[in-house]
C-alpha cells in the first residue's frame, strides 16, 4: 500500500516537468532572491508572504528569512511584501536579469488602507496549502491575559481548536487525541523533552526571546517526523543588529530580563534572555505555619542565548542555547534529626547552524544539535548518628545533525530535501544509596540504553494550477537499538483547491512514526515521567491521519473561518500495566522478568483512534481581534491487557472544547509606534471533564493461607472495586480570564502595567477526586482544586529609542 | 523495595505541601455511580487439603442507597454447590469458623479435573466460577539456611520447574515457634520479595525464593522448633489473583487504579486450584 502511494507521488512529481512540444523557444528565466529582515534590528523574518499580482501567484520566506522566485523575463513585475505587524512594501521593476533583493520591513501596528485588499490576498488563510496549522503572531501572545502575568506561548496554543491542555494543573498539551509525548517541540531545531515548569503552570518558552511559533496538527510535510501528533516549531530572535535593547518585566511570580544588541554592527548580534521565579516567597509563609525550622519552596529559571554572525549573503552562522531548571525542595527538622530532599528537572539545548547559499535557487542549512533533559530526586534522612542518602535520576540526551536543502527551480515547485540523524542516550535509572538502616545496603546502579534515529526526506510544494496546489513527499525513517533495526516509510500528501479566491477546500494524509515514548505512571503528567526508546520487544508507535477541511476568508469583515475534520489511527501505543510502577526501587533482580529492562515488563501496547471536527473563526489583526474555537472529538484505546481487552476512553478524551478569545485595543494618542494606549483582553475556556476510574465498592479480598490448619483469613477489607477503566467523567472545566494593559511611551522606552484576573468567577475546577468521609460517617466524593481566582499585577519596560514617525507614503519604486 | 522512600511517596509529599493553598470541597455537581453489593467468594482447592473451604462475604458500595462502610461479614444463608461436571455436592455453612466447609473424602479433589462452583442466595443473587486443578505436583524441594541469627531467620527455598507445561508457583513458609512458658505452638509467617513465579521463558530451570522471618512474636522472643515450607503449583487464576493482590496500590491520585483479578462471574473474589508440596524442616 505504501509502495503504491510512493510510486504515485513520484509519478505526479515527474509528470509536472513534462514539456508539451511547441514551436516557440521557452522564454529565458531569471531569479529574484534575497533575505527579508526587520528594519533596525535586522531580525530575519520567517514566512513573509510575497505576492506577484501579474501572475496571481506568490511564495514566502523560509525559516531563515530567505526567498527565491524564478520567472520568465517580464517588462514589469511587482513584488508585494505583506507581513502582519509590519508596513507593506511593494517593489516594481523590469525582470531582464537575475536580481538580488534584500529588504527591510518596518514594524508598524498601523494598517495601510491602500493595500488592505491586496495584502489580504497574500496572507490569506485560504491560500496556504498547509492545512491544520496554527501560526500565532508573537504580538498577539503579548496581548492575551495569562496566569499571574506570564505570557505563555504554549498556553495560547491550548486556546486553539484541536489543542487541549490536560486539565487543571496538568502539564502537557494534547493535539487531536494524541498523548503528551506525541508532540515534537523544537526550539531552533533542538527538541525539548519537557516543555513545562511547575506541573504545567508555565511553559519553558520566554515570549520575549521568540520570533516565530508554528504548530502543525495534521498534514505534516515530510521534513518533520519523529512524533505522531504535532510539530511545534519555534524560532528564537537573533538579536538587534544595530543597537542595544533592553526589556525587563516584573510579575508576581517571575521576573524577566532580555538584553540584545550588536557585537559588530550590521554583521553580528547577540540576545540573552533570563527569567526566574520567586514563588518560594509565596509558599514560605504557609510552610512556616507548620514549622520548627522546617522549610520548603520551589523555584524555576530559564536562560535563552543566541549569537549570530553574518559572513555575507552566502554564509551565516547561528548559535543558540537554552538552559532551564525547576527545583522543589523541602526540609523537616525533628528534635533528633532532619528529613530533607528535593525534586528537580531541567532541560538544556544547544544548536549551531550554518546557512549556505549555493546560488540564488539553492539554499542549505546544516545544524548540529544537543539536547539534554534530566529529572532528579534526592532524599537525605538524618536520625541520631545514622545518615541515609538517596539520589535517583533519569533522563535523555540527544546528539544530532541535520542537513536541509531548499531548492526553488521556478515558482511552480518548491523542493525541500534533507537528512537527519540523532543519537539518543537514555538514562532509564541511575540510583545511588548511601548509609542505611541495615548495613551492607549501599547501592550504586545505572541503567542506560541508546538508540540512533535517522531519516531522509524529499518533499515538493507543487502549484499544479493557480487554484490547485499540493505538498507531497516521503520520509524514510530508521531506528537502531539493541542490535535491532526498524525501517519505516512515511508518505505524506496535502492538497488545496481554491473554489474561489477566498474559499478553499483542503485534504491531507500523513503517516508518522515515533521511536521514543514517554511513560507516565501517574497519568497526571508529572516530571517523574520517563522517556524510553522502542526496543527489540516494543515496536515503534505509528499513526495514520486523514484530514479534510474548508477555509473561507471574509475579507470585508476581516474574518477567517475554517472547519476541519480528522481521523487518526494509532498503533503500538504504550500504556502502563495495571498496578505496575517503575518508581519502586528493587534491590534484587526480578526473577519473573525473562529479559530486558524492568520498565518493559511494566508496559503494554495497544491501539488508539481519535476523530473529530474543529471550527475556528478568527480575526488576526485590527482594533478588535481574537477568535472562537470549538472542537468536538473522541479518543479511545484498546489494549489486550487493560480493561479486560475492552475499548476505553483516554483520560484526556475531551468531547467538547471551547475557547473564546477577544482583544480590544484603545489608542490614546495617534502615534505611529502604536504603543500608547490600553489593551483589554479576555478569554473563556470550556472543556468536558477528564475520564477517570473511580472506586465503587470496597470488599475483603480472600487471602490464601496454605499453612494454618484449614483456616483462611477474611483478607483485606480495604480492597476497592472500580468502574470500568476511565468510565467516569469529572466535572467540566471552565474559566474566565481578564486583563488590562496600559502602555505609555516614556523618555527612554515604553512601559506597560498589566492588571489581570485569572479565573474571574472563581470556578473550582477539580484537580483530582478522592473518597472521603462526611460528618455522618458515610462516604462522599471530594475534590481538590488548585487555582481559585488569582489577581495579579505586573510591570514591564522596554528600553527603546522612541521618536515620532511620519507616516511615509508607500509608492512603487523603480 | 526501600520502604516509604519511594519517589512516588516523595512526590505526594511535595504536592501535598504545595496544595496547602488549594481548596477542597464535596462534589455535588455530577451524578455518582451507585451499585449493588456483590458476593465475594474465596475458594482454593487442592487434592492435598483435607477439606474444601469457601468464604463468602459481600462488597460494600461507596455511593448510592446501598452505601455501606462495612464489608467482610460472612454470608450465612447461601447455597454453595461444587461440581465436577457430573457429580455435585452442597457445601454447608459451619458456625465454627464462619465459612462453608466440606470434608475432602465426601468430594475428593482430583488433579487435572475442572470444577464448577455455584453460589446462590435467598435474596436472588447468583454467581459462578470454574477452575482446573494443575495436573502435576512437585516431587522435591530444597531449603538452604542463609542466616540463622537468633532474631532473624533467613532461608532460601529452591525447586525445579516441571518441563513442557506452563507452570505458576507460590512459595510460602512459616516458622513453627514454641512459647516456652505456655507451651503453645505458634506459626509465624515469613516474608519474601518474590514469592510468586511463572515459568514463561524459563521452562525447566531452577527457581528460588528468599524468605525471612522474625522470632519476636507476641511480645517476646520465641524458640524455633522447625519450619513449614510449602511450594504450590498453582493455576492461572491463582497466579493472576495473587499478582494483582501483591501489586495492589491503594487509592492515590498519582497511580492508575489496579483492580484485583476475579474469575467469579457476577461477583468478586477467586476460585482457584493448586497442588501442594509440604515439607517440615527442623
Amino acid at each position: 500500500m505504501k509502495k503504491i502511494i510512493v510510486f504515485c507521488l513520484s509519478a505526479l512529481y515527474l509528470s509536472s516537468f513534462a514539456q508539451t512540444p511547441n514551436t516557440k523557444p521557452a522564454p529565458e528565466k531569471f531569479t529574484i532572491s534575497g533575505y527579508i529582515s526587520e528594519k533596525g534590528s535586522k531580525e530575519l523574518l520567517v514566512g513573509v508572504p510575497i505576492y506577484i499580482p501579474e501572475i496571481k501567484n506568490g511564495t514566502s520566506t523560509n525559516p531563515f528569512g530567505f526567498y527565491s522566485i524564478t520567472l520568465p523575463a517580464m517588462d514589469s513585475v511587482t513584488l508585494m511584501f505583506s507581513y502582519i505587524g509590519y508596513a507593506q512594501v511593494a517593489k516594481r521593476f523590469k525582470l531582464d536579469k537575475n536580481i538580488s533583493l534584500n529588504l527591510d520591513l518596518e514594524p508598524s501596528a498601523k494598517f495601510m488602507k491602500e493595500f488592505e485588499v491586496v495584502a489580504e490576498q497574500a496572507a490569506k488563510i485560504s491560500q496556504s496549502t498547509q492545512m491544520s496549522t496554527i501560526d500565532i503572531p508573537i504580538q498577539q501572545i503579548k496581548d492575551i491575559p495569562a496566569l499571574l502575568g506570564e505570557k505563555d506561548v504554549l498556553k495560547i496554543l491550548q486556546l486553539m481548536p484541536g489543542v487541549q491542555k490536560g486539565g487543571e494543573g496538568n502539564a502537557g498539551f494534547y493535539v487531536r487525541g494524541g498523548g503528551a509525548d506525541q508532540n515534537l517541540i523544537i526550539l531552533d531545531d533542538a527538541p525539548v523533552y519537557n516543555a513545562f515548569h511547575l506541573f504545567g503552570f508555565f511553559s519553558l518558552f520566554n515570549g520575549d526571546a521568540l520570533k516565530s511559533v508554528e504548530l502543525i496538527k495534521g498534514g505534516f510535510p515530510a521534513r518533520y517526523g519523529g512524533r505522531l501528533s504535532s510539530v511545534l516549531d519555534m524560532r528564537m530572535k537573533e538579536g538587534h543588529k544595530e543597537k542595544f535593547q533592553v526589556e525587563c518585566g516584573i510579575g508576581i511570580v517571575a521576573s524577566r530580563l532580555t538584553v540584545e544588541g550588536p557585537i559588530k554592527k550590521g554583521k553580528s548580534s547577540f540576545l540573552v534572555s533570563a527569567r526566574r521565579t520567586y514563588i518560594d516567597a509565596l509558599i514560605a509563609p504557609i510552610i512556616a505555619a507548620s514549622n520548627n525550622g522546617s522549610t520548603g519552596g520551589y523555584f524555576f529559571y530559564d536562560f535563552n542565548t543566541k549569537l549570530n554572525y553574518d559572513f555575507g549573503d552566502k554564509n551565516r552562522l547561528y548559535l543558540s542555547g537554552y538552559f532551564g531548571k525547576d527545583k522543589f525542595y523541602f526540609k523537616e527538622k525533628y528534635t533528633d534529626g532532619s528529613f530533607s530532599g528535593g525534586l528537580g528537572w531541567g532541560n538544556a539545548t544547544a544548536t549551531a547552524r550554518w546557512n549556505h547559499l549555493f546560488n540564488s535557487k539553492l539554499f542549505a542549512n546544516t545544524s548540529a544539535i544537543l539536547s539534554d533533559y534530566k529529572f532528579l530526586t534526592t532524599v537525605k534522612d538524618k536520625f541520631g548518628s545514622n545518615e541515609f542518602e538517596l539520589k535517583y535520576y533519569s533522563g535523555i540526551r540527544d546528539y544530532g545533525v541535520k542537513y536541509d536543502l531548499d531548492y526553488r527551480p521556478h515558482l511552480k515547485h518548491y523542493i525541500r530535501g534533507g537528512l537527519a540523524s540523532t543519537y539518543h542516550l537514555f538514562t532509564v535509572q541511575a540510583l545511588t544509596v548511601k548509609g542505611s538502616y541495615s548495613p551492607g545496603e549501599n547501592i550504586s546502579k545505572k541503567t542506560t540504553t541508546g538508540g540512533v534515529e535517522s531519516a531522509v526526506y524529499l518533499e515538493d510544494d507543487y502549484k499544479i494550477l493557480p487554484f490547485l496546489k499540493t505538498n507531497y513527499g516521503v520520509r524514510f525513517s530508521h531506528f537502531n537499538t539493541q542490535g535491532k533495526n526498524y525501517f519505516r516509510l512515511e508518505p505524506r500528501i496535502s492538497t488545496s483547491y481554491n473554489i474561489k479566491s477566498d474559499l478553499a477546500v483542503k485534504a491531507s494524509y500523513a503517516d508518522m512514526n515515533q521511536y521514543i515514548h514517554l511513560i507516565s505512571n501517574t497519568g497526571v503528567g508529572l516530571p517523574t515521567d520517563l522517556w524510553v526508546p522502542a526496543t527489540k520487544k516494543l515496536a515503534p508507535q505509528n499513526s495514520k491521519q486523514w484530514a479534510a477541511g474548508v477555509a473561507k476568508d471574509f475579507i470585508k469583515q476581516n474574518l477567517a473561518v475554517s472547519v476541519e475534520g480528522y481521523y487518526k489511527q494509532m498503533k503500538h501505543v504504550l500504556g502502563f500495566k495495571e498496578g505496575a510502577s517503575f518508581l519502586d526501587v528493587d534491590t534484587e533482580p526480578d526473577q519473573n522478568q525473562a529479559s530486558g529492562f524492568a520498565w518493559e515488563n511494566n508496559v503494554t501496547s495497544g491501539k488508539g483512534w481519535s476523530y473529530g471536527a474543529e471550527f475556528l473563526i478568527q480575526r488576526k489583526y485590527g482594533k478588535f481581534s481574537g477568535w472562537i474555537g470549538y472542537t468536538l472529538s473522541w479518543t479511545q484505546f484498546q489494549f489486550d491487557s487493560l480493561n479486560f481487552g475492552k475499548k476505553f476512553y483516554a483520560k484526556y478524551d475531551r468531547r467538547h472544547d471551547i475557547s473564546v478569545v477577544g482583544i480590544y485595543k484603545v489608542k490614546k494618542e495617534d502615534t505611529d509606534t502604536g504603543e500608547d494606549g490600553i489593551t483589554l483582553s479576555g478569554t473563556w475556556v470550556y472543556g468536558t471533564g477528564n475520564a477517570i476510574t473511580l472506586p465503587i465498592a470496597t470488599y475483603a479480598a480472600p487471602v490464601h493461607n496454605p499453612g494454618a490448619d484449614q483456616f483462611y483469613g477474611f483478607g483485606n477489607g480495604g480492597i476497592s472495586e472500580y468502574t470500568e477503566k476511565n468510565a467516569f467523567r469529572m466535572a467540566a472545566y471552565h474559566r474566565l480570564d481578564f486583563g488590562v494593559q496600559f502602555h505609555k511611551t516614556k523618555k527612554h522606552g515604553v512601559r506597560t502595567w498589566e492588571i489581570s484576573l485569572y479565573n474571574a468567577y472563581n470556578r473550582k475546577n477539580p484537580y483530582f477526586y478522592y473518597i472521603g468521609r462526611s460528618s455522618t460517617g458515610s462516604s462522599v466524593l471530594k475534590q481538590i482544586s488548585l487555582f481559585p481566582v488569582i489577581p495579579s499585577v505586573s510591570y514591564s519596560f522596554k528600553f527603546v529609542k522612541t521618536k515620532a514617525k511620519k507616516i511615509e507614503k508607500i509608492g512603487y519604486e523603480q | 523495595m526501600i520502604p516509604f522512600l519511594s519517589t512516588k511517596n516523595l512526590l505526594m509529599l511535595a504536592v501535598s505541601i504545595f496544595m496547602l493553598t488549594s481548596c477542597e470541597k464535596d462534589v455535588t455537581n455530577i451524578k455518582l455511580p451507585s451499585s449493588e453489593p456483590k458476593l465475594v467468594v474465596g475458594c482454593f482447592i487442592s487434592p492435598q487439603d483435607s477439606s474444601i473451604i469457601v468464604t463468602l462475604t459481600r462488597s460494600a458500595p461507596v455511593f448510592g442507597p446501598g452505601q455501606s462502610n462495612s464489608n467482610g461479614f460472612p454470608v450465612e444463608d447461601a447455597s454453595v454447590v461444587i461440581s465436577n461436571g457430573s457429580v455435585s455436592s452442597t457445601i454447608p455453612f459451619s458456625t465454627v469458623n464462619y465459612q462453608y466447609e466440606l470434608q475432602a473424602n465426601l468430594f475428593p479433589i482430583v488433579a487435572g479435573q475442572t470444577y464448577y462452583l455455584t453460589v446462590t442466595t435467598p435474596k436472588g443473587e447468583s454467581v459462578s466460577a470454574n477452575c482446573t486443578v494443575p495436573v502435576s505436583n512437585l516431587s522435591s524441594l530444597m531449603v538452604e539456611f542463609t542466616d540463622t541469627l537468633s532474631e532473624v531467620k533467613r532461608i532460601t527455598v529452591k525447586w525445579q520447574d516441571k518441563t513442557n507445561e506452563a507452570n505458576y508457583y507460590k512459595a510460602f513458609a512459616q516458622m513453627v515457634l514454641i512459647d516456652t512458658v505456655s507451651l503453645d505452638t505458634l506459626y509465624d509467617y515469613m516474608f519474601g520479595n518474590t514469592t510468586l513465579f511463572n515459568d514463561n521463558g524459563k521452562d525447566g530451570s531452577d527457581f528460588y525464593s528468599k524468605l525471612e522471618g522474625y522470632t519476636f512474636f507476641g511480645g517476646s522472643y520465641k524458640a524455633i522448633t522447625g519450619y513449614d515450607i510449602y511450594v504450590l503449583n498453582v493455576d492461572m487464576h491463582y497466579y493472576n489473583y495473587q499478582k494483582s493482590l501483591d501489586n495492589y496500590t491503594y487509592d492515590d491520585p498519582f497511580s492508575e487504579p489496579s483492580p484485583i483479578y476475579t474469575n467469579i462471574k457476577g461477583g468478586l473474589g477467586i476460585f482457584a486450584g493448586f497442588q501442594k508440596l509440604y515439607v517440615r524442616v527442623p
